[in-house]
C-alpha cells in the first residue's frame, strides 16, 4: 500500500501535464472545427429593376412575354457554409403576377394568361434551393423549384453572376423548357391550324441588394 | 344522282384542300392578319368543334349545290360565267349580310371580314366551276 501510493505520487507530474496537453488538443480541434463549419445566414432582397422574359413561337411568328419590372417585396433568406461554400436558401422565393406578363401582341396576351389558368392560379413561383460556389464574376450553378399553374418542377439552372457595387449582385440566365412541363396545353385554333409551340426559353435578369 | 353526288364530294374534297391552302397563304404572306386567330374570340381547338372546321368544306358544297340545282338553269353563259354568277349571289345574298352582322357584334378586324368575304367568294366560284363540268 506504502509502495502504491509512493509509486502514485511519483507518477503525478506526468499525469497532469497529460491531462492538460488533452485539454488544449481538445480546445484546439474544438476551435478549428468549429472555424472550418462556420455557418453564415444572408439576406438578399430582390430589386425592382430585376426581369423575366418568356420567348416563344407560334407557326405564325415569334412572341416574347416579359415583365419588366418586379414589384413584389420578397427576400430571399440563405445560409451559406465554409466548406461546401454553397447557398442554401429556405423560405425564399419570388412570385410573379402572371396578369403582368406582356406579349406586346394583344392576342397573344389574353391566350397566354389564359393558357397559364391566371384566374387559377394568379403567380408563377420560383422557390430557390441552392446556388454553388460563386465569385464576383462568372457561371453558377444552382437549383429552383418552378410552380406553374399549380406544377411544381425542380430544375437547374446555369447563371452568370456579377457583383454591382459593393452589396448589390446580378443574376442572369436563360432555361429552355416546355409547356407540357407543366401539363400546360399551348393554345391551338381553327382546327389546330394555328398554333403556339411547345418550346419556350426563359430569360432572366435578377438584381439582388444584400442586406446582411 | 351519281352525278350529283360525285360532283357534291368532289367540289368538297377540292374546297378542303384550297381552304388549307389559302390559311397557309394567309399566315405566310399576311401574318398580322394570321395573328388575329389567336383573339379570345375564337374557340381553342377541341377534338369537340375541330371536326365542324374540316366539316364546314363539305357542309357549303351541299348548299351550293342545292342552290345549283334549282338556278343553274337561269344562271346566263358557259361554265365560267356561271360560276362567276354563283359566286357573287352567294357573295352578295348569303354572305353579306352575315358578315356585316358578325363585324357589328364580334371584336374582329375589318380586314379579317374582308378576307372571309373574298374567300367565300372564292369557294363559290370553284364549287360553281366543279357542278358546271362534273354535272351540268
Amino acid at each position: 500500500m506504502i509502495c502504491f501510493s509512493k509509486a502514485r505520487l511519483a507518477y503525478q507530474p506526468g499525469f497532469v501535464s497529460t491531462q492538460i496537453m488533452r485539454f488544449f488538443l481538445i480546445i484546439i480541434l474544438v476551435c478549428l472545427t468549429s472555424f472550418k463549419h462556420r455557418a453564415v445566414t444572408g439576406y438578399w432582397v430582390i430589386e425592382r429593376n430585376s426581369t423575366l422574359a418568356i420567348d416563344g413561337s407560334s407557326n405564325i411568328n415569334k412572341f416574347t412575354c416579359d415583365i419588366l419590372e418586379y414589384v413584389g417585396v420578397d427576400t430571399l433568406r440563405h445560409v451559406s457554409d465554409d466548406i461546401s461554400r454553397k447557398f442554401i436558401f429556405s423560405n425564399s422565393h419570388l412570385s410573379i403576377d402572371i396578369k403582368r406578363f406582356d406579349c406586346h401582341q394583344k392576342f397573344i396576351t389574353a391566350d397566354f394568361r389564359k393558357m397559364l389558368k391566371v384566374d387559377q392560379y394568379p403567380d408563377l413561383q420560383i422557390h430557390f434551393v441552392s446556388l454553388d460556389e460563386f465569385h464576383k464574376e462568372g457561371i453558377v450553378a444552382g437549383v429552383v423549384v418552378i410552380e406553374l399553374a399549380g406544377v411544381k418542377r425542380k430544375m437547374d439552372v446555369s447563371y452568370r453572376c456579377k457583383a454591382i457595387g459593393g452589396n448589390q449582385l446580378k443574376l442572369e440566365g436563360e432555361k429552355l423548357m416546355k409547356f407540357s412541363d407543366f401539363q400546360l396545353v399551348p393554345p391551338r385554333k381553327i382546327g389546330g391550324l394555328i398554333r403556339i409551340n411547345e418550346e419556350i426559353n426563359v430569360h432572366f435578369n435578377l438584381f439582388f441588394r444584400k442586406i446582411i | 344522282m351519281k352525278k350529283a353526288i360525285t360532283a357534291t364530294v368532289t367540289s368538297g374534297v377540292i374546297l378542303l384542300l384550297v381552304s388549307l391552302a389559302l390559311l397557309y397563304f394567309l399566315i405566310k404572306v399576311f401574318p398580322s392578319v394570321a395573328e388575329e386567330y389567336f383573339s379570345p374570340v375564337f374557340r381553342w381547338s377541341n377534338a369537340g368543334t375541330d371536326w365542324m372546321f374540316y366539316a364546314h368544306p363539305f357542309v357549303l358544297s351541299i348548299a351550293l349545290k342545292w342552290f345549283w340545282e334549282r338556278y343553274k338553269e337561269i344562271l346566263p353563259g358557259g361554265a365560267f360565267m356561271k360560276a362567276v354568277e354563283m359566286a357573287f349571289v352567294y357573295g352578295i345574298v348569303a354572305l353579306l349580310p352575315v358578315l356585316w352582322l358578325t363585324f357589328s357584334a364580334i371584336d374582329i378586324s375589318a380586314v379579317m371580314v374582308l378576307s372571309w368575304l373574298g374567300y367565300g367568294i372564292l369557294q363559290a366560284f370553284i364549287a360553281g366551276l366543279v357542278f358546271a363540268t362534273l354535272n351540268p
